[in-house]
């Protein structure tokens, strides 16, 4: 390969990682927690979990649903969609709206979401779910950053980059890549950044391309849609997801209304139906009319396998779909393949820590790259200081500012009461807060060292308080919780730990590296002097 | 680079579409097999694509042979069409 090309491609891997550096290690740190969001669902929902003893044996979706209309105005126009209780989560999730007068205040929608947490043996409304949604808040950060639809397209155009910065990282170092694949210098400034960020890239490198490419499925995945429509199907959507295997058929309502009984018995016959399966949602279409439609989805007992589902009419209990004909279809089970990949939920908890490891083993990398543009910019005379402060502060800011938004949400999810009216708007808001005031007091700084020593200081403050507080509740409440509940809570007293001590490590570091910097330069003073 | 990551942005949004699009209607597979197949291939086309842009020392290098690519993959994806 010329030397030009290798030239153009390197400064364009330099170029690319400054620009999606900030939004990828969000997506990296929050991705990584993730893939304990069920764990973290867990332990928010511990006191309510302890509070009702919710045992799963017996299983009332009959009783959830009338409990439900006797106290709601549900809106029949929208979904009811039910969650099977877990033994992460032993209750009844359920979500659907409820019809309002008058336009909403904010939203000006005719409806109201509703999101609700029901006992699963006596149908009782436990709680209002949306109190207990940090995990879920967690899991938006890492796949459209809390903005909704944009924040999706956002993210997706910023994995496409990381797939680039990857894929230009392999041809850069292709000559080298054996040769160097174990070479950590740790001696010497100027190669222990690039040693690290070659070495994690190396290492890692079927991690990130899996990523990047299933990351680009789930959040890019519209626009080939919308092309093979049009190009293919005449427009025809309805036709391409029939040939992809989404091919469930489409019942009208009646406009006649009937009471919602015998969703019992038709979990007991799906379950039946489906065979070897875990039950994981179950929808309602056209609740309240004489026509619903209720859909079972579940997913089969093996590593990597397809979601299944089955549908029936409520009238008459009889069958209208089965994921049978289109079981086999390549695109559902390639995407179930891929959706599996992404998430590391085939091989049990090991695998989930390799993900974990490796998820932040690239925020790692992601930082080594910034370190490194600065290292080499700050010796080109050309370059402008105002710029490169900028980076530098930048830098600090962004990435410890996820660190200390983060921390401020567990600290907050744990010090605030479950009746806490607004416990997520708060929790949402304060972590907002806290990233903006770390990006924007970046800026003031003079030097960017201590105040990178400040935030992460802060950092691990909230998350030490956090630990301490949930093994005070952990060991007072031991005997109460449930035996899920007590591994979820171990595990995120696991994860606040690893965060604490990445602050802990990482001032160590930034110590260590001013009292090097400093030896090194009296050395020179006292060398100049004795010369 | 701004004007090289807009030449591989577009350009290689429309080739990755039109180079599935023909495989697709090439490919004497089942129809769900040949979706598949687009989509897996799609997404590293497009960022091949990207890469090949910033391989290049400027954005007008990078433009002549990606449309030199490009317009006998379209005209081939008209005629496919037409025929189909």
């Amino acid at each position: 390969m010329k030397n030009q090309t290798l030239k153009s491609l390197t400064e364009a891997h330099a170029w690319i990682g400054i620009i999606i550096s900030t939004v990828l290690f969000i997506v990296f740190i929050a991705g990584s927690l993730s893939l304990f969001r069920d764990n973290i669902t867990g332990w928010e929902r511990a006191s309510l979990a302890a509070q009702s003893g919710e045992s799963l044996s017996v299983i009332s979706y009959d009783k959830a649903i009338t409990s439900i209309a006797q106290q709601y105005d549900v809106d029949t126009h929208h979904g009811f969609f039910m969650r099977e209780p877990k033994p992460h989560n032993p209750f009844i999730e359920v979500y659907f709206a409820t019809h309002l007068d008058e336009p909403h205040p904010i939203t000006g929608e005719d409806h109201q979401d509703q999101h609700l947490l029901l006992s699963p043996q006596t149908g009782e409304v436990l709680a209002d779910a949306n109190r207990f949604e940090f995990a879920s808040f967690l899991y938006e950060l890492h796949y459209d950053l809390g903005l909704g639809r944009a924040g999706l397209y956002f993210v997706g155009i910023i994995t496409l980059f990381f797939f680039v910065a990857v894929l230009s990282g392999i041809i850069i170092h292709w000559r080298k890549i054996a040769k160097n694949f174990f070479q950590y210098r740790a001696e010497g400034k100027k190669d222990k950044w690039l040693d690290a960020h070659n070495l994690i890239g190396t290492m890692g490198l079927p991690f990130h391309l899996m990523y990047a490419f299933t990351g680009l499925v789930f959040n890019l995945v519209i626009i080939y849609q919308i092309s093979y429509a049009v190009l293919l199907y005449g427009g025809n959507q309805t036709a391409l997801l029939q040939a992809a295997g989404f091919n469930e058929p489409n019942i009208e309502a009646l406009e006649q209304s009937r009471p919602m009984h015998g969703v019992d018995q038709l979990r007991v016959k799906a379950l039946d139906t489906l065979g070897d399966v875990s039950l994981t949602t179950v929808e309602i279409t056209h609740f309240g009319d004489k026509n619903a439609v209720v859909s079972f989805t579940a997913k089969s007992n093996d590593a990597f396998s397809n979601y299944k589902e089955v549908q029936y009419t409520l009238n008459d209990q009889s069958q209208i779909y089965l994921t049978e004909n289109n079981y086999d279809n390549a695109v559902r089970a390639g995407l179930s393949t891929i959706a599996s990949l992404h998430f590391g939920d085939f091989a049990g908890y090991g695998m989930r820590l390799a993900f974990l490891c490796l998820g932040l083993a690239t925020a790692y990398l992601i930082v080594t790259g910034n370190l490194m543009w600065i290292d080499k910019r700050a010796k080109q005379k050309k370059q402008s200081p105002k710029t490169l402060m900028f980076v530098k502060r930048l830098t600090s800011g962004s990435f410890i500012g996820v660190i200390l938004a983060i921390a401020v949400g567990f600290a907050l999810t744990t010090l605030l009461p479950a009746t806490h009216a607004d416990k997520l708007e708060t929790v949402k808001s304060s972590m907002f807060m806290a990233f903006f005031f770390a990006l924007i007091s970046s800026q003031f700084a003079k030097d960017v060292l201590s105040f990178s020593k400040v935030l992460l200081g802060l950092s691990g403050i909230c998350y030490c308080l956090s630990l301490v507080m949930n093994m005070a509740y952990f060991g007072n409440q031991y005997s109460l919780l449930p035996l899920q509940t007590k591994v979820d809570f171990a595990i995120v007293i696991g994860l606040i730990a690893l965060m604490a001590l990445i602050c802990w490590k990482t001032v160590s570091r930034i110590n260590a590296a001013a009292q090097t910097t400093s030896a090194t330069s009296s050395e020179q003073t006292s060398h100049q002097t004795t010369n | 680079m701004w004007p090289k990551t807009l030449v591989g942005f577009f350009l290689g949004l429309l080739l990755s579409i039109s180079l599935v699009l023909n495989l697709n209607l090439l490919l004497p597979l089942s129809e769900s097999t040949k979706l598949m197949i687009g989509l897996v291939l799609a997404f590293p086309i497009w960022a091949g694509i990207l890469v090949w842009s910033y391989a290049f020392a400027s954005a007008k290098a990078a433009c002549k042979p990606m449309f030199a690519i490009f317009i006998p993959s379209l005209l081939l994806n008209t005629a496919l069409l037409l025929i189909r």
